[in-house]
């Protein structure tokens, strides 16, 4: 069943950039898509404007998510599905996570911004969420501030805090960039248990092939606002039509192979090559 | 890609700084508020500057009494309407004196420049040479100065300004004004010059001339000293509207300049006793005083902008 | 925690002791002689040298200034025998003018100088906070660039001229309020109010200026934080996100400078009492410059660095409380 499916999706800045330009995107239910292309590729626009979380720019195009049209919502109706049939993370958690407020309360307050809780019972789920995630003593850490966690713990912090209303979707924005690269492996682990588990279905962003390739069923190869490549990960990972994916892909440093003296410099996509020289964004 | 960063690096640094400040100005005088501050500083400038010049002109002296243009049966109250506006007195005449007020004025104005230039340059001065000498050098010079603009900068200057010189008679009191000002004012030029020289010296290009073999000396005229021109700007243009409102504060509650020497803050204090019957004698010195802090005000918040593109987008 | 506000008691005491220092240094080493000023204009010179010895002139200045420390925590007599002056902790002096204790003096006027403080903090903090809050949220609009454009000539404009036009606009041209007493003020509620209703909008007119451009910059800033686009993506109403994650950052900045400048006001607004008339421990400030009364001066200058130092300590506390981050650091 198609959870979510994106169609001719074009997000313009006030400024005149389209960052994304008619994009097209299915996700099956409990399925797991991976977004990969290099930063400024509108991947995260994208995921953005899935959220309804780009007040400032014009966003056309269809995004229907279980049957209905999130273009057409208003804030009101927008933020009954954020963090509550939606969720999402980020890249870096130390700025996503308010530095006043301890992680507990700031788990409990997205629960309570959806269900009728009381402040005690929103509090145990919080602490329930922080278990779930492997953080250990949960009932103390949950009374624990930001900066007192570690970049991998806070991005679990993240992580219970985006699954605390098991949500039908989780959009997760280059979740393991700012991590060690041991730290990112857990995390990824984490994020496929949590998969199996609960059937979230997820929206993997990233420009890491090596990631996509752990975790995601479907892929979409982005470029410049628009998918030149996509299909299960075995074909594109293995047969990959486009030149810009081949390039992509043969960026990826491989323990195996011998290492290439020089990482490949990335060819644009045939029909883009003319158009290199506007501006990049990032959102 | 060695070479290029060896010889391209540091000189270039330094060579594109009168580029970029043409490309500044420009976009300052593109915003019409800072063009008007702009404006009406350099018309100020000007009146200070020209000031023997206006009045022999208008045929008037800051310091002449005109006992014909005041009425003794009112009390000392110009005589005419407006506070004595005339032909002769264009801004009318000091009520009990008739002292002419354009006279006072126009003299007043290169006063409280000239205070508040000069104890900018002062604290300009000091707060570059110590805020450099702490960020470039750091440790025990840095540990010295540091604790000091510390001190200074929770120190009630206000106040301790207005005990220094009450203490001190006898002293020339624009001297002091200034050294006083620019001793209390030189910590926000040495905060901001200390902590950008810290940044600088483990900046990539003082670290590329260092590999080049540039002594200390070259390396913090040549390259660091360059880059402060900034926000040292910033600060200098933010600091001459506070000295000149302290300025005339002080002379307002009448420990600044001593007549007969005219300035703003003390004419508006002689004013007070007659704001009700000629409020006209308080308005005009208050209007220069605030236009002139304002001009001040919107051209430092304009240059700031300019220079600093992360404000800039707001 | 405990030891952070034992580093930062230690730090106000030094600053305080540093102060002291300056300002004894200041009127003891300048030229004008205390005794002279005491004694006033016709006087003896054997007068002098008896009151130079009552007031301890004749010992060093490190011995005077010793005295003088000890006098404050301790309380001192001037003079010996019969004719010894007590003067009870906290000992700044006597005034040369009245003759009274200048601790005294001080503590009388206190009350009307906290009156002024408070009631014109109360009003700059709602409107300039306000304006710059709803400027930020509304950037770019017609009312953030009125806003601003009044928020920076309020910051221009000099205190005693904007004291001079309300009292010319409000009293002499309107008649809503009377002439500003320079008399005690009354105990009746209606008549204090009045007479500090001027006072305080002209204060407030400078300050809600400077308030509005800081707390739009500081929420802006938090605006284009991360954490607040988390917010929005757990659902929170628009309201919740506004208030709990850019309000609340964005005040941290201005609970420091509002305690500094709540600090530098109680110590008296030399410049609004004066121009107003009213009795506060700024307006002594103003007085005693004018007598040239110099313990009521250093005294003054004491008491007002005071403020401004605890008011500082009390900031970084109240600092440490409301901000995680430091809170762990000590």
């Amino acid at each position: 069943m198609t959870l979510l499916s994106v169609r001719g999706l074009s997000v313009e800045f006030r400024s005149g950039v389209r960052a994304v330009d008619g994009l097209d995107l299915e996700l099956d239910a409990g399925a797991v898509l991976g977004v990969v292309g290099e930063s400024g590729s509108g991947k995260s626009v994208t995921s953005l404007a899935v959220m309804g979380l780009l007040p400032d720019a014009r966003v056309t195009g269809e995004i229907r998510f279980a049957g209905q049209d999130l273009t057409g919502l208003g804030q009101r109706a927008l933020r009954r599905i954020r963090g509550n049939r939606i969720a999402m993370i980020f890249q870096d958690p130390l700025s996503c996570l308010n530095p006043y407020y301890p992680v507990g309360f700031q788990i409990a307050e997205a629960y309570r911004a959806h269900r009728r809780a009381g402040r005690r019972e929103a509090h145990h789920v919080a602490v329930r969420m922080l278990d779930e995630v492997g953080i250990p003593e949960p009932d103390r850490r949950a009374r624990a501030y930001p900066h007192e966690f570690s970049g991998g713990m806070r991005q679990r912090v993240m992580i219970a805090m985006a699954l605390c209303l098991e949500p039908d979707l989780l959009i997760a924005d280059e979740p393991t960039t700012a991590l060690d690269v041991t730290v990112q492996a857990q995390i990824l682990d984490l994020l496929q248990g949590l998969r199996e588990r609960s059937g979230t279905a997820i929206m993997l962003i990233t420009h890491d092939m090596g990631v996509i390739a752990g975790l995601a069923d479907d892929v979409v190869v982005m470029y410049r606002g628009r998918a030149v490549e996509r299909g299960a990960v075995r074909e594109v990972f293995y047969r990959p039509r486009d030149a810009y994916t081949k390039g992509l892909l043969a960026c990826v440093p491989r323990v195996d192979g011998a290492l290439p003296l020089r990482l490949p410099t990335l060819q644009a996509p045939v029909e883009e090559q003319a158009s290199l020289e506007t501006p990049e964004v990032t959102p | 890609m060695t070479t290029a960063l060896t010889t391209s690096v540091p000189s270039g640094a330094t060579r594109s700084v009168g580029r970029q400040e043409v490309s500044a100005l420009r976009r300052l005088l593109k915003q019409p508020s800072a063009a008007a501050a702009l404006t009406v500083v350099a018309i100020l400038v000007l009146i200070a500057l020209m000031a023997p010049l206006i009045t022999l002109a208008t045929g008037t002296s800051p310091t002449q009494f005109h006992s014909e243009a005041v009425d003794p049966a009112l009390g000392g109250l110009p005589r005419g309407a407006a506070g004595g506006i005339s032909a002769k007195h264009l801004l009318g005449v000091e009520p009990g004196s008739g002292r002419d007020i354009l006279a006072r004025v126009v003299y007043g104005a290169r006063v409280s420049l000239l205070i508040a230039v000069l104890a900018t340059g002062l604290s300009l001065v000091l707060g570059t040479t110590l805020g450099l000498a702490a960020g470039f050098f750091g440790g025990w010079a840095d540990a010295v100065v540091g604790r000091l603009m510390d001190l200074l900068l929770s120190f009630p200057s206000l106040i301790f300004m207005i005990a220094l010189i009450s203490a001190a008679p006898g002293v020339n009191r624009e001297l002091l004004l200034v050294v006083v000002l620019g001793f209390f004012g030189w910590p926000y030029v040495g905060r901001i010059v200390r902590s950008q020289a810290m940044v600088l010296a483990r900046g990539e290009f003082v670290a590329a001339a260092r590999v080049l073999g540039a002594s200390r000396r070259a390396l913090l005229l040549r390259e660091v000293l360059p880059n402060l021109s900034g926000p040292v700007l910033v600060v200098a243009t933010m600091s001459i509207p506070s000295y000149i409102a302290t300025e005339a504060g002080l002379s307002f509650l009448g420990i600044g300049v001593r007549p007969p020497t005219p300035s703003w803050g003390q004419m508006i204090a002689s004013a007070v006793p007659w704001y009700a019957a000629d409020p006209v004698y308080f308005l005009i010195p208050g209007a220069c005083l605030f236009v002139s802090v304002l001009a001040f005000n919107v051209l430092g918040d304009a240059i700031r902008d300019v220079l600093d593109p992360r404000s800039q987008r707001r | 925690m405990i030891l952070y506000m034992l580093r930062r008691l230690t730090a106000t005491a030094a600053i305080l002791l540093v102060i002291c220092a300056a300002t004894f240094t200041i009127f003891y080493v300048m030229p004008a002689d205390p005794a002279q000023a005491a004694c006033g204009k016709a006087c003896s010179p054997e007068r002098i040298a008896e009151i130079r010895t009552t007031l301890g002139l004749n010992h060093s200045p490190p011995v005077q200034f010793r005295d003088y420390l000890v006098g404050i925590v301790a309380g001192r007599s001037y003079g010996t025998g019969a004719q010894a002056v007590r003067c009870p902790f906290p000992c700044l002096g006597f005034s040369f003018q009245t003759d009274q204790p200048v601790w005294t003096l001080l503590t009388d006027r206190l009350p009307v100088s906290i009156s002024i403080a408070v009631g014109a903090a109360v009003l700059w903090l709602a409107v300039g906070v306000t304006a710059g809050v709803v400027s930020a949220l509304r950037r770019g609009s017609l009312w953030d660039r009125a806003a601003m454009v009044a928020a920076l000539g309020g910051v221009s404009l000099p205190i005693y001229f904007t004291a001079l036009v309300l009292q010319y606009l409000l009293v002499v041209k309107l008649g809503l309020l009377p002439y500003p007493q320079a008399v005690p003020l009354t105990s009746d509620p209606v008549g204090r109010a009045e007479s500090l209703v001027m006072p305080w909008i002209t204060l407030a007119m400078l300050y809600a200026g400077v308030y509005a451009r800081i707390t739009r910059s500081e929420m802006l800033d938090s605006l284009g934080q991360n954490y607040v686009r988390t917010a929005r993506a757990k659902g929170l109403p628009e309201p919740t996100v506004l208030r709990r994650h850019a309000l609340r950052p964005a005040l941290m900045p201005i609970v420091t400078i509002f305690g500094m400048d709540l600090g530098a006001l109680l110590g008296g607004a030399l410049i609004t009492e004066s121009v107003f008339g009213l009795p506060g421990v700024g307006k002594l400030a103003a007085d005693a410059i004018n007598s040239a009364d110099q313990p009521v001066i250093l005294g003054v200058t004491l008491f007002a660095a005071g403020f401004v130092v605890l008011a500082n300590l009390v900031v970084d506390l109240v600092y440490a409380v409301l901000d995680p981050r430091v809170r762990a650091v000590g």
